[in-house]
């Protein structure tokens, strides 16, 4: 049984004739929390986006949790996911909205929206109960994207691919935020960082350098 | 009751009108006197070149011709609509044509064989005036609402990869895209009808009375014309959206903007 791991075999992107990322093996494995690190261009949102195949490689394959990432197993490989970018601009009226819209997806039908659960993830991450009634566009990008984690993690999703997730945090919310994220054993993590004390506090990081 | 002719000279007369608008225009450095005085003069150009073939297609009464007549408009519709929205004619004109030629056929035979009662609904008097306002509407409406669509997938392209790399189908995460592209496309037409008759006469009742038909009669055709359009368009527009935008996908259901194959001219 392969978890729920990723491996990158002998990937490669070439953009505009220019090599981004040239011959890269990687296995992270199931529960592991990776941070991509690396100057801007080095590929980190290529390879991370290359897991749900929002890029795909000019060779090589991407590998989730046993399955290539191509158009047969895309579906699959997506339910198990959570794409979270950095700037998040979503046309939701309002938090609990964001919320609760994913119960209405074929895949999430057999869930059921708890309440309960959001508000207690919530204060885990540093967010108070009552931004549950906010207008979601009134909110920080801080607070977009631990709303969107939260949103994942009520879904069971068990494969985190996390877009700067601390650089819209104050200090003691990047606490809060990494300390929960390092409790979450089941999950598998991968985080673009720019921030080395969160990514140091992860269990391992790949460094990439720009071709 | 008797047609009062319009003579050429009173034509003419009649077309001065325009200097009002294109006055307006100028003086306000709108911009567009020249384009109001380019469209008008092929509007005339065209309507007399179509009395001359309309003439030609009357006497024919011709089942093949008539059919020919339609395939090659739909050629036309779908040609420009592609051309008006920015999309690409080599991956999407096939798609296009045969989603027209679909939601026209449907809406047409219903028309004039359930609704009309025809035995012959290839009646040249009946089937190219018919399948003319289908077509010149279901452009109309699909420039608008595909406009719509591929201009919020552009432009909101994050929220679409979000709801896709989160789980959702492509028919789920193009909906929210789909159901504004239906507003914008409809909303007008449905404001419109409901206040037709009200404010407004619409054109082909005012012509239908003006050529002699009694107003019960041309009030008849006029809410079966209205009703026609809106199916018509609306069928076409909805396969647009959710069929032929599939070409627009590769098969990790991304929007082939990212290869710059479908749309390059909407970055």
């Amino acid at each position: 049984m392969a978890g729920n791991n990723i491996e990158f075999d002998n990937v490669s992107f070439v953009f505009d004739g220019k090599v981004v990322i040239d011959s890269f093996f990687q296995s992270i494995p199931s529960g592991e929390h990776v941070a991509f690190m690396g100057e801007s261009g080095a590929g980190k949102s290529t390879l991370l986006n290359s897991i749900v195949g929002l890029t795909v490689p000019d060779s090589g394959t991407v590998n989730v949790s046993g399955m290539v990432v191509d158009h047969t197993n895309i579906a699959r490989i997506r339910a198990l996911c959570a794409w979270i970018p950095q700037e998040l601009s979503l046309p939701y009226g309002s938090v609990e909205e964001l919320l609760v819209a994913p119960y209405s997806l074929k895949v999430n039908k057999m869930l059921k929206f708890d309440k309960e659960r959001a508000l207690s993830l919530m204060e885990q991450v540093g967010l108070e109960a009552s931004i549950f009634g906010k207008r979601f566009d009134t909110i920080s990008g801080g607070e977009k994207q631990r709303l969107v984690l939260i949103s994942a993690l009520l879904l069971d999703k068990k494969i985190l691919l996390l877009d700067e997730p601390t650089s819209a945090l104050d200090p003691l919310s990047r606490d809060k935020l990494t300390t929960f994220l390092k409790s979450l054993e089941n999950t598998t993590i991968v985080a673009i960082t720019h921030d080395i004390g969160f990514a140091g506090q992860l269990d391992r990081i790949i460094n990439l350098k720009k071709n | 009751m008797q047609t009062l002719e319009i003579s050429l000279f009173n034509l003419f007369l009649g077309i001065l009108l325009v200097a009002i608008p294109a006055y307006i225009l100028y003086h306000y450095k709108a911009g567009l006197t020249k384009a109001l005085l380019v469209s008008t003069a092929r509007m005339v150009v065209q309507l007399f070149l179509v009395g001359f073939y309309l003439k030609y297609l009357f006497d024919w009464n011709n089942l093949w011709v008539n059919i020919a007549w339609l395939l090659v408009m739909i050629a036309v519709c779908a040609f420009d609509l592609l051309r008006r929205v920015k999309l690409s004619i080599k991956v999407l004109f096939l798609p296009v044509y045969a989603v027209i030629l679909f939601s026209v056929s449907v809406v047409l035979v219903y028309f004039l064989k359930g609704v009309l009662n025809l035995e012959n609904m290839f009646e040249s008097r009946y089937f190219i005036p018919i399948c003319g306002i289908m077509l010149g509407n279901v452009l109309s409406s699909n420039v608008i609402g595909l406009n719509a669509f591929y201009d919020r997938i552009v432009r909101d392209q994050q929220f679409y990869n979000y709801l896709l790399c989160n789980g959702a189908t492509i028919e789920e995460a193009t909906r929210p895209f789909i159901r504004e592209a239906l507003i914008k496309s409809f909303n007008p037409t449905i404001a419109n009808m409901a206040v037709t008759g009200l404010i407004a006469l619409p054109g082909i009742l005012t012509g239908q009375i003006i050529g002699g038909s009694a107003p019960d009669v041309a009030i008849r055709y006029q809410i079966m014309i209205m009703v026609i359009i809106v199916s018509t368009s609306m069928i076409a527009l909805l396969l647009n959206l959710t069929w032929s935008s599939r070409f627009t996908l590769d098969s990790l259901g991304r929007f082939c903007k990212n290869s710059g194959d479908c749309f390059a001219e909407k970055k």
